[in-house]
């Protein structure tokens, strides 16, 4: 089901009556009943693997609380990981896998005969497992104490507002917010509901028309040249950032109706001022799972330095491959690991170059080169994240440079309104999000008569369903 | 309330204005239009999608008016006939329907979603209850309460004096030749429509057999035509499955319908002349023009 469908529209109201009307102790059973109703109308067989991943966390976790040593511990952590990378792995990556060894093996003509595995990608599996890992990984550590109210934990891993595409909630912020007994506000449905619509409208008007733009380049590599390109590029960049955090605003706006607070999954990370900074603001959720899970077990930057360095790529390798299982988002992990490298290697000669030419206490020019920067290195990335295959990609890079059509580029530009209007709105967006943080737009608002209040929410609805774009649109993250 | 009210009454303002300045101005639009003020014998009535569109003059065949429109499929055909009939009171003698290669697809199942001009007649509540698309609820609640919705675009047209064409007919420019590979564009064409399809999409042959069964019916009768398409883009659609073999099953399976006058073939009536196609599956203007008036020909034998 998706969250712009007019299933979602019938089902969520219904949800949330049926949450306020019963007792707070059967709750979890309604919320649980509604994930699994939500996830099933997907593909039902599929919900198998979300009981498999919770009933297997649910036991370990139950089992290491009673082991007094890690030693103890130790074999549960290792089955948790085990059934819930082993599910990743066996439908996300193994064709990946499969056919990427049958094309070395037949580059030297050694026969491979292993069959392709022919299986539909579960949709949120990314999510959920590496929620779930977070959970017994956590009570391995001692972080946390395991959840014994079995329902309560399906329900931490099934919760269907963030259950296919985030945030990824540590069991230590969402438990507790599963438990605590919520009133009835009515102040904070309405801002669980604005916050919905406002990830609404990034999605339908925002992801959903840049889309047609980004696909008439990515679906038709062949056929674009360099300025073309160039700008589906950042588009694109945009674009995914509008889906995602368009998705992410409409689970935390569902949780908030329902008195529950999910992460903030996004910080203003298009005016982010460095790579560095970019992921610090960019998915939060899984860069901090990475962060926790992965990177400071490996060392961290508490390490020689060229450890640090393998660390830190190994860690965006690892992310690329995460996103999707092709050779593309390996290229992509494998892109953003080296620009942090880059950063990293040339921090001090920039600071001594810009501090030579006397601009270094100049923090408006800085922070533009900073975003600009930023910007460019990411849109880069962007051709690998956006080609089919390893084939589109090339095409795409090999015709970047091809400047050749630039007057019939401008034209197209402006005289084709869906082009202006992306344009329009990528701006728009930025614009938006940089006074947003700077004077807290929502807040100026709220301050505001009710009346003009009420304009403003009214012409934003009108202006949604007269920009947006109402075909059954998947979210980006969902083949994730 | 008071922001419910700003909306209903804002809706209602666009969703008003969007009918009566934008939507009759489109294309699809003006041609309903057209349809309602034609007056006279309505012998033909050509329906369809743009295969019969570009290709099938009313002009040069009489008495006859071209309410086909591109992207169309049979669902939405068989609404349009049915308001056409019911609604508008405007009963043919013939109806002349196309039959495509790709007519029955999934391809051509999917196409709802690019045509929001032709919603005045799609019954898209009967839609849901036959494909169980919940997509199709959204769209009827498009229909009924905003019409304008994602039709930004079309907010241009406001002002537009453009006219249509003659009787529903609109021909196009565009020589299939001037491509210079146009044994390319066919293959391009026949993977664009039947790459990854069901060439038998259950809900299209539904519709295919609820517009003969409405003729039926309503002792209307029926002319199918299979439409002239260039060769090697008829070779490739047989990469995906047997062209014949297609059009033997549709053959068998409305035996059972008297409605039918006519079943004519032309699908390779220019041969190898690609001069007379705009593309390999439509033709242009010089195409159409000798088309028609061979079909007048035919046509006027019909009693």
């Amino acid at each position: 089901m998706l969250f712009n469908s007019i299933q979602f529209l019938i089902y969520f109201p219904l949800v949330v009556i049926l949450y306020y009307a019963i007792p707070h102790k059967w709750r979890w059973l309604l919320l649980v009943t509604a994930s699994y109703y939500f996830y099933m109308c997907w593909k039902a067989e599929y919900i198998f693997l979300i009981l498999l991943s919770t009933f297997i966390d649910y036991f370990a976790a139950i089992r290491m609380a009673k082991m007094p040593d890690k030693k103890g511990r130790k074999k549960y952590l290792l089955l948790s990981i085990f059934v819930n990378l082993g599910l990743l792995f066996s439908f996300k990556y193994f064709n990946f896998i499969n056919e990427s060894l049958r094309d070395v093996f037949n580059n030297f003509n050694i026969f491979y005969d292993v069959p392709t595995f022919k299986v539909l990608l579960p949709v949120g599996i990314s999510f959920y497992t590496f929620q779930t890992l977070s959970y017994t990984i956590d009570v391995y550590r001692g972080r946390t104490q395991p959840e014994r109210h079995f329902g309560r934990f399906a329900l931490y891993v099934s919760f269907f507002p963030q259950l296919v595409a985030g945030p990824i909630e540590r069991s230590i912020k969402l438990l507790p917010e599963l438990r605590k007994k919520v009133q009835i506000n009515g102040s904070q449905i309405l801002s669980g509901l604005k916050l919905m619509f406002w990830g609404f409208f990034k999605k339908v008007v925002i992801a959903d028309r840049l889309a047609i733009y980004v696909g008439s380049v990515f679906l038709h590599p062949d056929d674009v040249y360099g300025p073309k390109i160039i700008l589906a590029a950042v588009f694109l960049h945009v674009q995914v950032y509008a889906d995602l955090s368009g998705y992410t605003d409409i689970a935390r706006g569902a949780a908030r109706v329902m008195g529950i607070d999910l992460i903030k999954n996004f910080n203003n990370p298009l005016w982010a001022r460095s790579l560095y900074d970019f992921w610090k603001r960019w998915h939060i959720s899984l860069t901090t799972w990475f962060t926790d899970y992965l990177y400071i077990p490996l060392g961290g930057n508490r390490v020689i330095k060229w450890r640090w360095y393998y660390n830190i790529f190994i860690v965006f390798l690892i992310s690329g491959l995460w996103h999707g299982a092709s050779w593309t988002f390996v290229i992509w992990g494998a892109m953003h690991g080296l620009f942090q490298l880059i950063e990293i290697w040339t921090d001090k000669p920039r600071k001594a170059f810009f501090k030579r030419i006397g601009i270094s206490d100049k923090k408006t020019l800085m922070n533009g080169l900073g975003v600009t920067a930023q910007l460019t290195m990411l849109s880069a990335t962007a051709l690998f994240f956006g080609a089919k295959n390893m084939g589109d990609a090339s095409t795409l890079i090999r015709n970047i440079a091809d400047f050749s059509h630039v007057d019939q580029f401008v034209t197209e530009l402006y005289k084709n309104l869906e082009y202006t209007l992306s344009l329009i709105l990528v701006v728009g967006l930025m614009s938006f999000e940089w006074i947003h943080a700077k004077f807290s737009i929502f807040k100026l608002l709220a301050k505001q008569h009710m009346i003009i209040r009420l304009m403003v929410y009214a012409i934003g609805i009108l202006l949604t369903i007269t920009f947006g774009v109402f075909k059954d649109q998947e979210f980006i993250y969902f083949q994730f | 309330m008071i922001l419910l009210a700003m909306l209903l009454a804002g809706n209602f303002i666009i969703n008003k204005t969007y009918y009566h300045y934008i939507f009759t101005k489109t294309d699809n639009g003006r041609k309903e239009q057209q349809l309602i003020n034609y007056q006279g014998e309505l012998k033909f009535l050509i329906l369809g999608d743009s295969h019969m569109q570009n290709a099938i003059d009313p002009n040069i065949i009489g008495n006859s008016f071209n309410f086909s429109s591109a992207l169309e499929n049979y669902a939405q055909t068989f609404f349009k006939l049915r308001a056409v009939v019911e609604d508008l009171g405007k009963k043919p003698e013939y109806i002349i329907l196309p039959v495509d290669v790709t007519g029955m697809s999934s391809f051509r199942a999917d196409r709802y979603k690019n045509i929001s001009s032709l919603m005045d007649f799609t019954d898209y509540y009967q839609l849901y209850k036959q494909t169980n698309n919940w997509h199709f609820l959204t769209e009827w609640m498009n229909q009924k309460f905003y019409i304008y919705a994602g039709e930004y675009r079309r907010f241009r047209n406001i002002s537009s004096r453009q006219s249509f064409g003659s009787l529903g007919f609109k021909p196009r420019t565009g020589d299939m030749t001037s491509s210079g590979n146009y044994e390319k564009d066919c293959k391009v064409k026949a993977d664009l429509y039947l790459s990854n399809v069901d060439p038998y999409q259950k809900d299209m042959l539904h519709y295919f057999h609820q517009i003969l069964s409405y003729c039926e019916n309503n002792n209307i009768k029926v002319i199918l035509m299979k439409m002239p398409l260039a060769l090697p883009y008829v070779e490739h659609c047989n990469n995906y499955f047997s062209v014949d073999d297609y059009y033997s099953r549709i053959n068998n399976d409305i035996e059972k319908y008297s409605c039918i006058s006519e079943f004519y073939d032309f699908q390779d009536y220019f041969d190898h002349d690609y001069s007379m196609y705009r593309n390999p599956d439509h033709l242009n203007f010089k195409g159409a023009k000798i088309f028609s008036e061979m079909l007048k020909l035919k046509l006027d034998k019909l009693n």
